[in-house]
């Protein structure tokens, strides 16, 4: 049998290698802790904050009559000088793709990072 | 038997394609995302190309789309052209109003009016659009409900004349998000790339979408929070377009409590009270933006029946019914397209049944 003639030690560790290369690669893509909430006030962004990255939980005043919770991979509206109080209600955001919206404050907080089976859009 | 000796030269080479094409495949779908405020609700839009200036561009013509279609449709802003029809009774119209208003007398029509326009002084009555939205008194409902009628709109064949007869006022609200994506349709038709819009829960989504030239469309859960899904649609765009979409009237969207009963938004046309149904959302995927609006409305309005039906397949829409009892029914067109994701939902008795 040639066998071992086919199969050499070099190609066992390129094939390592790259194997190493190819997870190293795909990792960050399905790497759902990497969360990110981005904060737009009428259209313009005000606020990016890795939820991730968060130690300590803390409040935060968006300066349009919102306020903010912040804490390790989650955040939420804690309240607001609106009337309908919706933002408040959408809770607390901990997944890619979760949204808060206050319509009167135009305030719009988004989960953005990979999240699999999430939808483009969302009809209600 | 000889194998060559650079075989290991050529392993490197396959594995290097072969990872290199998968981390491409892994990286594309790239699409930027804009949030805008218009037609007092969200505005969302994702674009997909890597060419920010391009992206950009589509942004600015995106959002002065439904700026336009704002601009004619809205009864509350001031100087929008159907604001000034219900204050004025006539107006020399734009091009696009007066497009959109055939189109939606013709669409009431065929809807057994179960969506009817005129109903402005109405839903001004209860005010759903406002801070405090109430119960009005029986005898001013019965004063207006009564004048109700798209007869009474006449759009000028020989000039740009629209007038509206003294006793109503016209309310887009039941189709105008689904007029304005139309509008972002009209305007981006020639860009020829893909892009899925929202406006307050109305989709469009124009040409293949990332899933396998598929495009992923949430229904959201009427029993959960904003956040929660009942599903999702899997769609391709439809011909002649080259675009699909989608809209959902829900009784949870707008709604007020008043001595203990709850009052929501979509008003039987007949009555001037929200419609007694057994339905909490109606999602339509339909060819255009207009009539997914119209359909999802008047569907809900009518309920799950032979009416509803004909409507849907007359315009080659399909729909999700979902009902209060946590039933649902779909139409056989999506049948390999929603997939259910929430817990406790199951198929209503009206699929045997038929």
């Amino acid at each position: 049998m040639r066998i071992k003639q086919l199969i050499k030690k070099a190609d066992i560790i390129i094939v390592a290698v790259i194997l190493l290369i190819a997870v190293i690669f795909i990792i960050p893509v399905n790497n759902t802790g990497n969360i990110t909430a981005e904060i737009t006030v009428d259209g313009i962004p005000v606020q990016s904050i890795k939820l991730n990255e968060i130690k300590e939980a803390y409040t935060l005043d968006l300066g349009n009559g919102m306020m903010i919770s912040a804490e390790k991979n989650g955040i939420s509206v804690i309240s607001s000088d609106c009337y309908g109080k919706n933002c408040i209600s959408c809770g607390r955001l901990s997944e890619a793709g979760d949204t808060a919206v206050c319509i009167p404050n135009k305030t719009v907080i988004r989960l953005t990072g990979e999240k699999k089976n999430a939808p483009d859009a969302v009809t209600y | 038997m000889h194998f060559p000796r650079n075989f290991t030269k050529i392993t490197a080479l396959f594995l290097v394609l072969v990872t290199a094409v998968l981390c491409l495949s892994g990286c594309s779908d790239k699409y930027t995302v804009n949030t805008s405020f218009a037609m007092g609700s969200v505005l969302t839009a994702k674009i997909f190309t890597d060419e920010e200036e391009k992206s950009a561009e589509l942004f600015t013509r995106l959002n002065s789309a439904v700026q336009l279609a704002e601009n004619a449709l809205s009864n509350t802003k001031e100087d929008a052209e159907i604001y000034n029809l219900n204050k004025d009774k006539y107006i020399y119209g734009s091009d696009y109003l007066r497009n959109v208003l055939m189109d939606t007398v013709m669409l009431c029509n065929i809807l057994n009016r179960k969506v009817d326009i005129t109903i402005g002084k109405v839903t001004s009555l209860w005010g759903f659009n406002t801070e405090t939205p109430s119960l009005p008194s029986e005898e001013e409902i019965e004063k207006h409900i009564k004048n109700v009628s798209v007869e009474k709109i006449l759009i000028g064949t020989e000039n740009a004349k629209v007038t509206i007869e003294d006793d109503v006022e016209l309310d887009m609200g039941a189709v105008g998000k689904g007029a304005a994506c139309d509008a972002v349709y009209d305007e981006l038709a020639y860009s020829y790339t893909p892009y899925i819009i929202t406006l307050g829960g109305t989709v469009a989504a124009y040409m293949e979408g990332p899933d396998k030239g598929r495009w992923t469309v949430g229904i959201r859960d009427p029993f959960g929070t904003e956040n929660d899904l009942f599903g999702t649609l899997s769609l391709s765009p439809l011909t002649p377009k080259n675009a699909v979409f989608v809209s959902t009237s829900g009784s949870y969207e707008k709604s007020f409590t008043e001595d203990g009963k709850t009052y929501h938004h979509i008003l039987d046309t007949k009555t001037g009270y929200p419609v007694e149904s057994e339905l909490v959302s109606v999602t339509v995927v339909a060819h255009s933006g207009l009539n997914a609006d119209a359909l999802s409305t008047a569907c809900f309005a009518e309920g799950l029946n032979e009416n509803s039906l004909t409507w849907l397949s007359s315009f080659f829409a399909e729909a999700v019914f979902i009902f209060s009892d946590k039933t649902y029914y779909a139409t056989d067109g999506l049948k390999d397209s929603l997939k259910i994701t929430a817990d406790g939902f199951t198929l209503n008795a009206y699929t045997n049944e038929n």
